[in-house]
């Protein structure tokens, strides 16, 4: 009992997240009946999923102490080169594996240039977006008509197994897998190293440069994948498909309690991130808002998730404790039952 | 002599479970240098933080010329006049000497900044205080760490303090440097203010104290003059028993030589730099401060390029391109600044332990736990950590423990060679007397130890050899025979002199 207590208080952080999400999740199944419906929590899961896609190389990114802004235009070079690819006849499987390829060479060269160009992440990233984006506009003119997204990455995106969508199931893959990696292997402690510390990490004898390139190459893939599976959901494929993602793919990695200044984070923080931003996005419109309304009330509860998961959830817990601050022998009586 | 200035009574603080002050007092008066001593987490350094606003006690008073005070922030302390040069230097790396000197008191016309303005008041000052040779438009990250401390003495300094805090401010320094430090606090007393000065370098003390106050587990235990105070009875209080022997019995090292450099030339170091250590050695690397020590001991880690220069390291050739080939190829380094480039300060001291070698705790392709913990808890039992601080921050060590877990970590992978650089500064008596113990037990291992240290009294009770650098080059090796700190300083001063003659010649 009482490691189970210390162990969830020392992730707080991530479980203030997961906290701030159920409320939101409360709020929406009072205020309309349908909001926790079996068919409208899929659909959640299927919108985080792609938030999650976007965010797992961003967590990994941000963690090392970089940012990732190459994301919508990987997204939508994903969706869209995948249907040119099938359109020229080859097959949809082998295309996506070269589509994340090349998504994945793109996120190598932000690596090269972040660490041995020494280029600053966002203006790297960035750049390499409009890179991607005049490539895309190049292919688009060259093209007639719009392409079909292949029928294999149509039912990746909204097929079932049981209840579950497919795609939340691969993303609950991809979530434990990048779960022990940062808490498991030893490419994750590095990663936490460089993103605290690099001289102290590179002195220390860790490859600063390899590990900051892998992030953004896996940053680079992801992004790519998730791309993919959004334009099989969409059914269709347009430049600005990824637009929403640059800022949720950074927002819910910090709501799930990472530093934007790197050397701390967890997926499991982020996985709570993208479900907190999609509960709320989806919350929103069933109240009477106004445009400029929503967006004032979806970005003040942002900020609130980004504050629980920094400092806020330290203040609460300190209040907390002074609320349950029970008499000697009621603590003790307590102790008894939980032994 | 004037009346007490400064009076602190019965100040406690504690920080989560642990109790830090229990009621420590102490009284400084007007025109006296007031040394305050004690072991690393005697609390000096939480007292010193409560006097210059950066923290707040949780009981207890400070009074200045009677009057209670209230010092709940950096700001307030300042508009007492009360002025500190802390340890850890608070100069901003980026911004110019000028800048830094200047900073808060914004020399401006119509909003712009004047640089040049800038530059002479800042000019003015440095040469007012006899540091002409530290260029005003550089920026402060391209000092050494000395010239730094130095910056933030003078910061302090500039508007005349009434009670001037030295907290370590020469742990960092040269002798030459400590020697000026200490002059501007003697001066700054003259002036009528109240200096405390907290050092572990009791020579220091009885070179330009008044009066001593010591402090053991938050409380003060003894005061009196530096006369009617004895060096034993100070230590005795400072560690609460009678002091052990300070410097190691030494094992004579082999003949046999495990690192051989020829003609090494980088960057800093014009060199060429001969050297060879041998197996169970304690090589000292010696010299005034800022000389390519630094520099020699980077290019040995690979954390610096090589000019030119060969060398062997058990018989094969040595030229690592990267600190992590030097690890591989057994060569630990243990940097100067532990906060910055030792320590991962917000990470466990177990990880910080295990970072280097976290490649031979894979087992298909996880880090295997339990292998993990047995290798740190290993390495912290070597250097006197005990287990149960493997779990915490690195951050919540004093400075002594930081430094022992800096050293466990340099020592996890067994190294041939451990390159220290200066791993004593700021560390106090009792564990200075254990890093030693330990140096002589691994050299007694086989390991060959390279030592820079700051402090010309260790390098002679601690090494088999001294290697005094000037200049970037090699001024002489000195034998245990002939091993004096007049031995070393003749030959840093002589070769520092004599190249400067050369110049004007």
């Amino acid at each position: 009992m009482k490691q189970v207590g210390s162990w969830i208080r020392g992730r707080l952080g991530v479980a203030s997240s997961y906290a701030l999400c159920a409320v939101l999740f409360v709020i929406g199944a009072i205020h309309s009946p349908g909001f926790a419906s079996a068919s409208n929590i899929r659909q959640m899961l299927v919108f985080a999923s792609f938030v999650g896609f976007a965010a797992l190389g961003q967590t990994l990114v941000i963690i090392a102490g970089g940012l990732d802004l190459t994301v919508p235009w990987l997204m939508a070079f994903g969706g869209i080169e995948l249907s040119r690819l099938a359109a020229g006849g080859m097959p949809a499987v082998p295309a996506i594996a070269l589509v994340v390829a090349i998504g994945a060479i793109i996120g190598l060269i932000n690596g090269v240039g972040v660490t041995w160009l020494r280029i600053a992440p966002i203006v790297m990233t960035l750049a390499m977006g409009g890179l991607v984006q005049a490539f895309l506009l190049a292919v688009g003119e060259l093209q007639s008509t719009g392409d079909q997204v292949p029928a294999v990455a149509v039912h990746l995106a909204s097929n079932r197994v049981g209840p579950f969508p497919v795609v939340a199931i691969v993303w609950l893959g991809f979530a434990v897998a990048a779960g022990i990696v940062l808490s498991r292997s030893a490419f994750g402690r590095r990663l936490y190293a460089v993103g605290a510390n690099d001289t102290v990490a590179w002195l220390s004898g860790v490859n600063v440069a390899l590990i900051r390139i892998l992030t953004y190459t896996i940053s680079g893939a992801m992004t790519t994948f998730g791309g993919v599976v959004l334009a099989g959901y969409v059914g269709t494929t347009y430049l600005d498909i990824g637009g929403p993602y640059l800022f949720t793919s950074i927002a819910a990695v910090i709501i799930g309690g990472a530093s934007i200044l790197g050397g701390s984070g967890s997926y499991w923080g982020t996985v709570a991130g993208a479900l907190t931003l999609t509960v709320l996005s989806s919350l929103l419109p069933l109240f009477q808002l106004s445009n400029a309304g929503l967006e004032i009330v979806y970005g003040v509860v942002i900020l609130i998730g980004v504050w629980l998961a920094s400092t806020g959830h330290r203040l609460l817990g300190r209040l907390w404790r002074r609320g349950l601050a029970l008499p000697d022998n009621m603590q003790g009586g307590a102790g008894d039952v939980s032994a | 002599m004037s009346g007490v200035l400064l009076k602190l009574t019965g100040v406690r603080k504690r920080f989560g479970a642990v109790r830090v002050l229990e009621g420590a007092s102490l009284e400084a008066r007007a025109g006296e240098v007031h040394a305050v001593l004690g072991e690393n987490g005697a609390g000096k350094s939480t007292l010193m933080r409560i006097l210059a606003g950066v923290i707040s006690a949780d009981a207890g008073q400070v009074t200045l010329d009677g009057r209670a005070v209230s010092l709940g922030s950096p700001s307030a302390a300042v508009a007492a006049g009360i002025r500190t040069v802390f340890q850890d230097l608070s100069v901003i790396p980026q911004l110019t000497v000028a800048d830094n000197l200047l900073y808060g008191s914004e020399t401006s016309a119509r909003g712009l900044v004047l640089r040049r303005r800038r530059q002479e008041l800042a000019r003015k000052l440095l040469d007012g205080f006899g540091l002409g040779r530290i260029d005003t438009a550089a920026p402060v990250s391209e000092l050494g760490l000395g010239d730094r401390q130095l910056l933030e003495v003078v910061k302090a300094l500039r508007k005349s303090p009434r009670v001037l805090i030295l907290d370590e401010a020469t742990s960092a320094l040269s002798a030459t440097d400590s020697a000026w430090v200490l002059a501007q606090g003697r001066a700054a007393a003259a002036a009528g203010a109240a200096v405390l000065l907290i050092t572990h370098r009791l020579h220091e003390v009885r070179a330009t104290a008044d009066r001593i106050t010591v402090l053991r587990s938050g409380v003060d235990v003894l005061n009196g003059t530096v006369d009617e105070l004895e060096d034993d009875a100070l230590i005795t209080a400072m560690l609460g028993r009678r002091a052990e022997v300070l410097y190691p019995s030494r094992v004579p090292p082999s003949a046999e030589d495990v690192l051989k450099v020829v003609g090494l030339v980088a960057q800093g170091l014009p060199g060429p730099i001969d050297l060879q250590v041998n197996r169970g050695e304690i090589l000292g690397v010696g010299g005034l401060q800022g000389q390519g020590q630094r520099e020699l001991l980077m290019a040995l880690a690979g954390a610096q390029p090589w000019a030119g220069g060969v060398a062997t390291l058990l018989g094969a050739a040595y030229a690592p391109r990267s600190p992590r080939e030097a690890l591989r190829r057994g060569v630990a380094y243990v940097p100067e600044d532990r906060q910055r480039e030792g320590l991962f300060l917000g990470h466990s001291v177990q990880s910080n332990i295990t970072i280097s070698g976290l490649g031979s705790f894979v087992r298909h392709g996880l880090l295997d736990a339990r292998a993990e913990l047995r290798a740190a808890q290993d390495a912290a039992a070597r250097v006197g950590i005990s287990h149960d601080r493997l779990s915490a921050r690195a951050s919540t060590m004093s400075g002594g423990n930081q430094q022992k877990v800096v050293l466990a970590k340099a020592l996890l992978g067994e190294p041939a060679v451990l390159l220290l650089h200066d791993c004593t500064r700021g560390v106090d008596v009792g564990t200075k007397a254990e890093i030693f113990e330990l140096m002589s037990r691994i050299a007694a291992a086989g390991t060959a130890i390279l030592f820079y240290s700051s402090d010309l009294s260790e390098l002679v009770h601690v090494c088999d050899r001294v290697a005094v650098i000037a200049e970037g080059r090699l001024g002489a090796v000195i034998s245990r025979d002939e091993l004096t700190e007049d031995a070393i300083l003749r030959v840093a001063v002589r070769l520092t002199a004599g190249s400067h003659g050369r110049v004007a010649a």
